[in-house]
């Protein structure tokens, strides 16, 4: 479960870039972030993440502060940044056993769900190569298998099917799916509406720094009209948002 | 016509992308940029070396002979042509990251060498118009040379590093060929800047050594202009003198267009214009061997080194023996360190060179040192050891000494900025601050205190008078200094981390950062001085505990911060 409650941020004086944020994301959703470019979606995934100190607010994953107990918050998910070129100079499975210390996977473990998920995202025979030697791809995938390996109640993504082929991408939306049907939670920002449509049980809309819209698909037709695809609801609500 | 047009247009954009002047260039008015940090730098190394230059060319006035510097200005020339030739042969030639792009064009494997040797020329150049022509012109002027010296050094300098640097490039395509069997890259480049350096420091080494052996066969004909009259010890100065230049002379030989040029420009007339001209052919020669042996092989081994790289292993991964489970903060410090050696960038700039002079140190001190030492003692027949009393200004020097040493290892500068734009990373994973900052610094403290144990072992060896208590004193004391070092330069990077890097040889070469390591040592060698000075009055031992007091309040309250502050510290990580 995460909770960003009454978050603001700014970077320059009275000039915030996350006004005021409210957003509960329960256990067992699958929710959506979506909003244009320069709204304020990185700088709140980046303060739900600890990269960035929140201003005004606070954020908490299975009820510890991002603040307070960045620690034991920071225990309870697993993030996906949107630039996967990290450690380029290990190996595969250098990198993936690394992050299995950090996050204190027993060896069983580890060996189990590191043959399990590299074999599924199809990088198992590349495991033992310099990840720099990887496609853009591949080192997705590779960073991918790194939060699944140490199995966070709570997934931040941030844009995690940029760069997946087709059928690593489908595999990925259907492990989100089980995710959250073991009562687990997942965040994710995305600029594919169609996949935010048919993925997320329920979507929030930034713009400006502001929370526009937060429910589900069928909560927002309603509100903004019936037989209208997401994307052309995005299109209406940022442009009123604008006017 | 057109073909030379694609050679120098094909190296005006190898120039473009090789040097970056951003920052020491002012975009707009296309004027140097006065408030660059790397500006003040280069200026700074130029008014030390200017200064350096100027009080040693005094001191050898003095001893009547200021030749000396001109054969010694030489000697260091050398050595550090070749010392850069073979770093850049790695990382221009072979190894550079635009040569990809080059492969594919229509280019003959000829103009492609010339023009990448052409940008590795130059940058030679460029370090020698900061470190080597101040220097020479400092000569030039002080010994009232007239005014054809000084285009003539230019052409000589510049004549002698080529000849220099393309023979180590010919040495080098073989060395690189034998070695191809090291089937890892990175442990490929090291083990050849290894052997390269070994190939030329041994050599240099025993010809300085059998330089002083000789020294009994030299006659000292200088001596003989004086008459009884003379007080001993300027004999003796002269003597050392003479036996310096003899030694030096007796190297540079070795380097046989070294001794042309010392011969060039030692008196200029007419014979100036034909060594200049010898010179000049055995260049042609040089170049000539080095682009017929190029031009079959260059574009062979690029490709070689490419297909290494790139190589898929097709190994199977053997999970079991892969996934051993560590301490996270053991496994975060062996991350650490992998980063330093799997990037031989970082190695090289970060671990070899402190290696590298601290082997010729020991190498010198066990080779040279107690040969002078013996001469001296012949010469002046009495143990120079009696002569030596060890004070705390003989302490502080050595503590100096260290201090100064620790400026050629930047870890704990890059400890952020090495992962660009990824160090967020250290941001989202679950472990203290505090705890990343210690870890982080382990790299550097490990450096520093090989330095430091090499520097006191040496010591230890050359002068053993000095008591056991305080060699164990220094080491303490080197060793705040290592915290405090450490600490300070950790600081710099957490607060001005430069994340925006494209490579790795950015984050060394445009880090302006390096300055504020400059003046940490400056401040450092300030305290070490000021202390010395204010205990002038009082006892060794009691001046040494002042000094480990000192340093140890400094530690310990920095050790508070970073415990209360860390993460403050990191804020600028995002």
């Amino acid at each position: 479960m995460i909770d960003l409650i009454n978050v603001s941020k700014a970077y320059r004086k009275n000039l915030n870039v996350v006004e005021n944020i409210n957003i509960s994301i329960n256990d067992g959703e699958i929710f959506g972030f979506i909003g244009p470019n320069g709204a304020g979606k990185t700088t709140t995934i980046k303060m739900m993440t600890g990269i960035l100190d929140i201003d005004e607010g606070n954020i908490l994953i299975d009820n510890k502060s991002i603040k307070s107990n960045p620690v034991q918050a920071k225990k309870r998910f697993g993030f996906v940044p949107d630039d996967p070129n990290i450690f380029l100079k290990l190996t595969g499975i250098e990198y993936l056993n690394f992050i299995a210390d950090i996050y204190e996977v027993n060896e069983k473990e580890r060996i189990d769900r590191i043959e399990k998920i590299t074999k599924e995202f199809e990088i198992y025979d590349a495991l033992e190569e310099k990840i720099e030697s990887y496609s853009h791809g591949m080192r997705q995938k590779i960073i991918i298998s790194g939060v699944l390996l140490h199995n966070p109640q709570n997934w931040i993504l941030d844009e995690p099917l940029t760069g997946l082929d087709p059928k690593s991408s489908f595999k990925l939306k259907n492990m989100m799916k089980e995710h959250v049907k073991n009562g687990n939670c997942v965040f994710f920002s995305t600029h594919v509406l169609e996949v935010a449509e048919r993925l997320c049980d329920r979507i929030g809309i930034i713009n400006k720094g502001k929370i526009i819209f937060v429910g589900t698909y069928q909560e927002m037709k309603k509100r903004f009209g019936e037989g209208a695809s997401l994307e052309e609801l995005f299109m209406e609500i940022t442009k009123n948002d604008e006017e | 016509m057109m073909k030379n047009n694609k050679t120098i247009n094909l190296l005006k954009t190898m120039f473009k992308t090789s040097y970056d002047m951003s920052g020491i260039i002012d975009s707009d008015t296309k004027k140097l940029n006065k408030k660059s940090i790397k500006v003040w730098l280069i200026g700074i190394v130029f008014i030390i070396v200017i200064y350096l230059s100027y009080m040693f060319i005094n001191l050898l006035k003095e001893t009547g002979a200021p030749q000396i510097f001109l054969e010694l200005f030489f000697l260091l020339l050398q050595v550090l042509v070749m010392f850069q030739t073979i770093l850049l042969v790695i990382s221009t030639l072979y190894f550079s990251k635009d040569i990809e792009n080059y492969l594919s064009l229509p280019i003959t494997s000829r103009k492609l060498l010339i023009t990448k040797f052409s940008v590795m020329i130059s940058i030679i150049f460029g370090s020698e118009i900061i470190i080597a022509l101040p220097a020479i012109f400092i000569y030039g002027v002080r010994t009232l040379q007239n005014i054809f010296f000084y285009p003539l050094v230019v052409i000589v300098i510049a004549l002698v590093s080529i000849f220099l640097s393309t023979v180590v490039s010919i040495v080098m395509i073989f060395v690189m060929k034998i070695f191809r069997f090291i089937k890892n890259k990175y442990l490929y480049q090291n083990v050849v800047i290894l052997i390269m350096t070994i190939i030329i420091f041994i050599p240099l080494t025993n010809v300085l050594k059998s330089g002083m052996n000789n020294l009994g066969n030299i006659e000292i004909t200088e001596q003989q202009s004086y008459n009884e009259d003379n007080d001993q010890n300027e004999i003796q100065a002269m003597e050392e003198v003479s036996t310096m230049v003899q030694t030096i002379r007796h190297t540079n030989k070795y380097f046989i267009v070294t001794e042309i040029g010392v011969n060039a420009l030692s008196n200029i007339n007419y014979k100036s214009i034909i060594y200049v001209l010898e010179i000049l052919a055995l260049d042609l020669l040089a170049l000539t061997v080095f682009l017929t042996i190029g031009k079959f092989t260059y574009v062979k081994d690029v490709l070689w080194n490419l297909s290494l790289f790139n190589k898929k292993k097709n190994k199977k991964v053997e999970l079991y023996q892969k996934c051993k489970s560590k301490n996270k903060k053991y496994s975060y410090l062996i991350n650490e360190v992998k980063l330093i050696v799997k990037s031989s960038t970082y190695f090289i700039h970060y671990v070899y060179n402190i290696l590298i002079l601290l082997i010729v140190i020991t190498v010198i001190a066990n080779t040279l040192f107690p040969i002078i030492v013996q001469s001296i003692k012949e010469t002046m027949e009495e143990d120079i050891f009696s002569m030596f009393t060890f004070g705390f200004t003989e302490f502080s020097l050595i503590v100096g000494i260290i201090q100064v040493i620790f400026t050629l290892s930047s870890l704990s500068l890059t400890a952020i900025s090495r992962y660009g734009k990824n160090a967020i990373f250290f941001k989202y994973i679950p472990m203290k601050f505090n705890t990343q900052f210690r870890l982080k610094n382990i790299p550097q403290l490990t450096i520093n205190t090989i330095i430091i144990s090499v520097i006191l072992g040496v010591i230890h060896h050359l002068i053993p008078t000095i008591d056991n208590l305080y060699i164990l004193l220094m080491f303490i004391i080197a060793m705040l200094l290592n915290i405090i070092n450490s600490n300070i330069l950790l600081f710099i990077d957490l607060l001005r981390p430069r994340l925006n890097y494209e490579n790795e040889i950015t984050v060394i070469k445009q880090n302006d950062n390096k300055l504020f390591q400059y003046i940490l040592t400056v401040v450092m060698c300030f305290i070490i001085w000021y202390i010395s000075q204010i205990t002038q009055e009082l006892s060794l031992n009691i001046s040494i505990l002042i000094e480990i007091i000192v340093l140890s309040i400094i530690v310990i309250g920095m050790e508070i911060f970073i415990h209360k502050k860390a993460n403050t510290l990191f804020k600028k990580i995002i």
